[in-house]
């Protein structure tokens, strides 16, 4: 008859969770020995009456008050994820640092410069006044336009609303003169500046956050 | 929509977009498992409750971060079994008990804390047999240690294979083997016991 089977595998035989080689060696000893078969139907037994343990409920109304405590997610809108796509685009041309964002600010500020000093170079000379200049400009960009975009943008320029702007602007520069010039830069730069800013502070600076939700993993 | 005919995977992808629906669904098909299971831990109607609805609040506000790869009833389970185990560990070890809330003074408080078995469509003198076993076995299953417990509700009353089973423990497959195997022991012994 050879020695017993061990518990365990007279337990894995009774739950059919031996191996072939191991099962067939268990169950010809089993014909054999009337005490390990009783102690087999004896887990057999005790397997089946565990499976038949009934499941059990909770009280009525369980799912409502479970659902009365969770945090239903809000629906993303279908263009969410162009506007996430957005935001990552964006993210990836925002300095990340103090010296990007100075960098950033030099390319802003260069141009601006450059163009403050090539007008105060300009209007250094007798012969040209701000109107002049404007004139000049004026004709240039207008024949410039007609020669590119033909018919269609000489008609816009023609309009009642176009035409009101450029004698504006024409007045404003005419009457302001050279510290109205200046004070219309320094104006540019200080709003460009503060833009910036806000731009910096409320939109791409992440502020820390701490998650309500409690993180699982497996 | 007829939640019926989806996995929990697809459950839970509708529950991701919003909808409440699918939320009652992922409770409903896991409301008995979970309770059952919290239940034979803790041996308390009351804190059982509590601790069931902890676990699927815990679940269902955590599903955005809940990774399809892992199976969905592992990870509820795990949940349900860490909540279960918190209790525990806080609880002192002599007042766990088959008959109600250790609480429970009167008659009335005990039969409140204590759960009886629905019928499952049996005859009366098979229902009453049956529960009579059931409630020996419970019996037994209370004086055996937690972790031989969880592991075999897990493997003979929840169906799950030990690989799950490895994952909802957190403890290693091996380990697995060596409660269930104890377990069983120990729940012969107790049943030997309480059978005279």
């Amino acid at each position: 008859m050879g020695t017993h089977p061990d518990t365990e595998r007279l337990q894995g035989y009774a739950e059919t969770a031996l191996p072939e080689g191991e099962r067939v060696v268990v169950e010809s000893h089993l014909q054999a020995c009337a005490r390990c078969s009783a102690e087999v139907e004896e887990w057999r037994s005790l397997f089946l009456a565990l499976a038949a343990l009934p499941p059990l409920a909770p009280s009525a109304g369980f799912v409502d008050r479970v659902m009365a405590r969770v945090q239903l997610p809000v629906a993303a809108p279908a263009w969410a994820p162009l506007i996430r796509r957005a935001g990552e685009l964006l993210a990836r041309v925002v300095p990340q640092s103090t010296a990007g964002w100075a960098l950033a600010a030099a390319f802003v500020a260069l141009p601006l410069l450059l163009g403050g000093g090539l007008l105060v170079w300009l209007f250094s000379h007798e012969y040209l006044t701000p109107a002049t200049l404007w004139t000049f400009l004026n004709e240039r960009a207008a024949s410039g336009l007609q020669s590119l975009g033909g018919a269609a943008i000489a008609a816009l320029l023609q309009t009642q609303a176009v035409a009101w702007l450029v004698a504006t602007v024409r007045q404003l520069i005419a009457t302001a003169g050279m510290s109205g010039i200046g004070a219309l830069a320094a104006g540019g730069a200080l709003m460009t500046t503060l833009s910036m800013w806000i731009l910096y502070q409320y939109l791409f600076r992440t502020p820390t956050r701490e998650s309500n939700h409690v993180s699982y993993s497996l | 929509m007829n939640y019926a005919e989806l996995t929990d995977q697809q459950v839970i992808e509708q529950a991701r977009r919003g909808r409440e629906s699918a939320f009652r669904e992922l409770v409903r098909r896991y409301e008995r498992p979970v309770f059952s299971l919290i239940y034979r831990l803790v041996r308390d109607r009351e804190k059982a409750e509590d601790l069931a609805q902890e676990t699927f609040i815990k679940v269902l506000n955590a599903l955005d971060r809940y990774d399809p790869g892992y199976k969905f009833s592992s990870w509820i389970f795990k949940i349900a079994h860490n909540t279960a185990l918190d209790l525990l560990r806080r609880k002192e070890p002599e007042t766990l008990s088959i008959h109600g809330s250790p609480h429970a003074r009167t008659d009335a408080e005990i039969e409140a804390s204590t759960i009886t078995p629905e019928s499952g469509g049996e005859n009366p003198e098979q229902y009453t047999a049956n529960r009579e076993t059931g409630a020996i076995i419970e019996q037994a299953m209370a004086r055996i240690r937690p972790e031989y417990r969880t592991a075999i509700l897990l493997c003979h009353v929840e169906g799950r294979p030990y690989e799950e089973i490895a994952v909802i423990m957190d403890v290693p497959l091996g380990t697995v083997k060596t409660f269930i195997h104890r377990g069983r022991n120990e729940l012969k012994r107790e049943l030997e016991h309480l059978r005279g």
